[in-house]
């Protein structure tokens, strides 16, 4: 017998597969299957069901939701992972309203303990193991603010207004243009041509690095994209919504209002495109077949799956090399408030192993402190991720009484979430290192047979959220011009 | 009153320790890390009678060389094979008396068989096999590593290996993939002998072919002087432990290096318990991904900053199995398998010193798939791993046991195992790593020049100590 080279590729297990494929046989296939039930994917699904198209939503976790996941075990659902609907997330809001979410505003609890770049009165600075209180700031040895600048709190609300005075792009949406491309280059460069110092870079940028792991390996391109986004986040509606039992509660109720169920623990293997249809092949052995697949998984997920025919060169490439940001969360409950005895804010930036500190207000009392949140990311994610959750909680909460003695004994973990740890995701949004969003971002969003893309890292104008939504959109019509 | 930045540096050290600070310790040097290149320079160092300290975060010797002594045969999760090459290595395992064995043969004793697809393929339908994406004129050719590397040999443009880092070899400091497609490859061809459990990088895209160049000569000299592979009886963390064993001075463990503040006549080391260790000059020795939780004062300087930045290492876990049965004389198929899958290449270990029987297998993940494995945890990770061999082999149904288990990308003391180079980073970063800065001294096998492995470790060493008995 001569097996050609579909038999040869199984992709999954060769018993199970016959068999499956036997079955799914059975049932008509349907037009599309959309691989990932997290926003994007849920999205893209609704809208094509509305249109009349046949959908199956197949999902590798045993839960729907991806990166919106709720600490539900906390008081107030604090979020794992996407925490703000802004003011233009339009398809967040409509969606919302349209599955019955009544959207709660968090902004006045936030103003109450705000992030660091929104007001610093509220967030204390702690420097080399030390709390540096805000009247010393102005004059400490480790002020390396840029000149001028010596009274501001170091990093993203600096830096990001400081990219704002210079931002060369005249609309964000320009960012992908052919002229934006002479800006693809290191954040780094961009602030010593402003003239930062080495230092005033690695306090401000490296610090709890927002988007990379530090000033180098991130694309000026995509913060002047970003600034202006927020901006006009911020100019629309003044306003961080919530669902009420936490975010995740959006696409478990886009899932319900599907028309059919969401596959859970369908962890896809392989996708083979040939004349006529799709087939998407699972770990447990199960295929599915359609005329068409939406593909909503992350990036880095993606390098584990093989594709029949190999995906073309560029984009095989984006997905190779394109990385994502490390971002691990831990979520502290306090015993009492510790902070009325020593007269500090709980919210801290730190350069110590706790990253930076969020004081949460989920209750029903919106001025009392729920909880804390531990933000570890880039190179601090590392760090945190080399340790087992139960040593790297008693790390950061260790890192955080010996800055502040009063929080001794008050501080007890409910929570960890490395998003690289978890298989389903293997980091948080995508990042785009100098020279990449010339290259691969319309590389990582272009089809290839008959497998679409979606997710946040294939949105071209909107973040977050709502950038997953915008690709899901982008994807749903892509597909329903051609079944 | 006004803190000085010297002051509150020191200040808030103090500050720091949860437990009583320890007496500053004066020596000439600091030596931080106890791997092969940090022992073999304080050994160096301590010959020409300079007083050295060792400081080690782990709570043992050995860094990337970690012997399983738990195991039959102590095989390595580390550093595996001294070359015919490695003079320096090789000379310190004389002096220090160990017993060293030539494991080369052991590993043509078994077949490795191909699996791809989710079946094995058995060798004679190799040629003819629809998954076979081998050049036209190579179909019956193994995939994988050694295939490539005798491509890369063919058209290999350096003269001299060690003409790599030279201004004129940066014509070739880009892509593998570049390279592969210049041979004539095909996508499908470079996924299968490349990417499929990659020997650098994480694909053909992020792995400059420059280094291959260099290593594919530097490969040929190891075999050109002699053609084993030893490893030290014992295990090879024998070696960097016998040196701390003669070690005038202190190896610290459990030390883990937190600050490096210098100022105009020495250097504090400031570590995480809150002891400070004090001395004129300091060798780093460490792996460059530790180095990104450091705080330095004064900042390194700015090329050498962007270099421990951006630097990647190789990913690569292995997984150690037990067969309670030999199943391969079941199915006629030998125990090595080299796979597309998460478990990636399996080989034969036969470690014990008088006997060539097979003491185990040894699953080596790389790149991706180690990622994959790290995103799962130890635990899936082994589970899965047992689970792919069973479906490829179902005679093993059972009769597998994971005994032991390694990431090098998790450990907090290496992040990785050896370090990369993306392409373009050779001109960009070579000669920035390897530099001192002030009174920090470099080392460690990613500063070395002319050799890999162990050996780079020991002439890294050398080169270090040097350095430092010039300046003393």
């Amino acid at each position: 017998m001569k097996t050609d080279r579909r038999t040869a590729l199984k992709l999954g297990s060769a018993a199970a597969a016959t068999l499956a494929t036997g079955k799914a046989k059975a049932q008509a296939n349907p037009d599309v299957i959309v691989i990932g039930a997290g926003l994007s994917g849920l999205y893209s699904a609704l809208l094509l069901a509305e249109a009349g198209a046949t959908v199956q939503v197949i999902e590798g976790r045993d839960r729907v939701g991806g990166r919106l996941f709720s600490a539900r075990n906390v008081e107030g659902n604090p979020e794992w992972g996407g925490d703000s609907i802004l003011g233009g997330y339009g398809r967040m809001q409509d969606v919302s309203a349209n599955v019955g979410i009544e959207l709660v505003d968090h902004q006045s609890r936030r103003d109450l303990s705000p992030e660091a770049h929104k007001d610093p009165t509220n967030t204390e600075l702690a420097l080399q193991g030390k709390l540096i209180p805000k009247g010393d700031w102005p004059t400490h040895p480790l002020n390396k603010m840029p000149d001028g600048a010596k009274n501001r709190f170091p990093g993203r609300g600096f830096f990001q207004a400081v990219i704002g005075e210079n931002n060369p792009l005249e609309s964000f949406e320009d960012w992908l243009d052919a002229d934006s491309a002479q800006f693809d280059r290191s954040i780094y460069e961009v602030f010593k041509e402003i003239g930062w110092s080495d230092e005033a870079i690695a306090l401000n940028y490296n610090t709890n690095v927002q988007y990379g792991t530090s000033a180098h390996d991130i694309s000026s391109l995509m913060w002047f994209f970003t600034q202006a986004w927020f901006k006009l986040q911020g100019e629309l509606d003044r306003v961080a919504f919530k669902a009420p039992g936490g975010n995740q509660s959006i696409p478990e109720a886009m899932a319900a209002s599907l028309p059919g169920e969401v596959h859970l623990g369908k962890e896809v293997i392989g996708i083979r495109s040939e004349p006529g249809q799709a087939e998407v092949h699972c770990a447990d052995g199960s295929v599915y077949q359609a005329k068409r697949v939406i593909c909503s998984m992350p990036i880095p997920t993606m390098r584990w799956l093989k594709f029949d025919p190999l995906l073309p060169a560029l984009k095989a490439q984006a997905i190779a090399t394109v990385p994502v940001q490390k971002i691990t969360k831990i979520i502290l409950v306090p015993k009492k408030p510790f902070w009325e005895d020593d007269g500090y804010s709980p919210a801290m930036w730190t350069d110590t192993d706790c990253g930076e500190v969020r004081a949460l207000r989920e209750g029903e009392d919106a001025n009392r402190i729920t909880c804390l949140m531990a933000w570890g990311r880039g190179y601090l994610a590392d760090k945190l991720d080399s340790y087992s959750d139960e040593e790297a909680m008693a790390q950061v909460i260790a890192d955080y009484e010996r800055i502040r003695p009063a929080a001794k004994g008050q501080l007890e973990a409910a929570g960890i979430k490395s998003w690289q740890s978890d298989p389903f995701a293997a980091g948080d949004w995508a990042v785009w290192s100098p020279g990449t969003v010339t290259t691969m971002v319309k590389a990582l969003i272009d089809p290839a047979d008959r497998i679409h893309f979606c997710g946040e890292h294939t949105a071209t104008s909107n973040r977050g959220m709502e950038g997953a939504m915008e690709s899901g959109e982008r994807a749903a019509f892509e597909v329903l011009d051609l079944i | 009153m006004k803190l000085s930045r010297r002051t509150f540096v020191t200040a808030s050290a103090a500050l720091v320790a949860s437990r009583p600070l320890h007496a500053k310790t004066e020596a000439d040097v600091i030596v931080i890390g106890a791997g092969l290149s940090g022992l073999y320079a304080a050994r160096l160092l301590a010959d020409e009678g300079v007083k050295v300290v060792v400081v080690e975060g782990r709570g043992r010797l050995g860094g990337r060389l970690e012997s399983y002594r738990h195991l039959e045969g102590a095989p390595e999760a580390g550093g595996d094979s001294i070359l015919g090459g490695y003079g320096r290595v090789r000379d310190l395992a004389d002096q220090l008396g160990l017993t060293v064995l030539n494991h080369r043969p052991r590993g043509r004793l078994s077949q490795t068989e191909i699996a791809l697809g989710g079946s094995v393929i058995p060798r004679d339908q190799w040629s003819d096999h629809p998954l076979n994406y081998m050049p036209t004129e190579s179909k019956a050719a193994f995939p994988g590593r050694r295939f490539f590397e005798s491509v890369v040999a063919a058209n290999n443009p350096l003269e001299a290996f060690e003409s790599w880092a030279d201004p004129e070899s940066k014509k070739y400091d880009r892509s593998v993939y570049a390279f592969l497609q210049e041979q004539g490859w095909s996508p499908d061809t470079i996924n299968l002998n490349y990417n499929t459990n990659i020997g650098r990088g994480t694909s053909a895209h992020d792995c400059s072919i420059l280094t291959w160049f260099f290593r594919i000569g530097w490969d040929k000299v190891q075999t050109d002087i002699e053609n084993v592979a030893l490893k030290v009886v014992g295990g090879n963390q024998t070696i960097p432990e016998r040196i701390a064993a003669e070690l005038p001075g202190d190896v610290h463990l459990n030390k883990v290096v937190s600050a490096i503040h210098q100022d105009a006549a020495g250097v504090n080391v400031i570590c995480e318990d809150g002891s400070t260790f004090r001395a004129k000059r300091v060798i780093n020795s460490t792996p460059l991904p530790p180095l990104r939780w450091v705080n330095f004062d004064p900042l390194l300087p700015a090329e050498k900053a962007a270099a421990i930045n951006m630097l990647p290492s190789m990913k690569i876990n292995k997984v150690f199995l037990t067969a309670s049965e030999p199943f391969w004389d079941d199915d006629g198929f030998g125990p090595g398998m080299w796979t597309d899958t998460p478990m990636g290449q399996v080989a034969v270990l036969r470690q014990l010193e008088n006997s060539t029987a097979v003491t185990g297998l040894i699953c080596r993940s790389r790149g991706i798939m180690a990622e994959k494995l790290d995103a799962l945890g130890p635990k899936a990770g082994q589970a899965l791993v047992i689970s792919e061999y069973e479906k490829l082999r179902p005679a093993a149904k059972g009769k597998l046991k994971a005994v032991g288990y390694k990431s090098w990308a998790k450990d907090r003391f290496a992040g990785g195992t050896w370090m990369e180079w993306h392409p373009g980073q050779v001109h960009q970063f070579q000669p920035h790593l390897a530099s001192a800065a002030g009174r920090i001294h470099f080392c460690g096998e990613h500063t070395a020049q002319s050799n890999r492995g162990m050996e780079a470790a020991a002439e890294s060493a050398e080169r270090c100590a040097f350095e430092l008995l010039d300046v003393l």
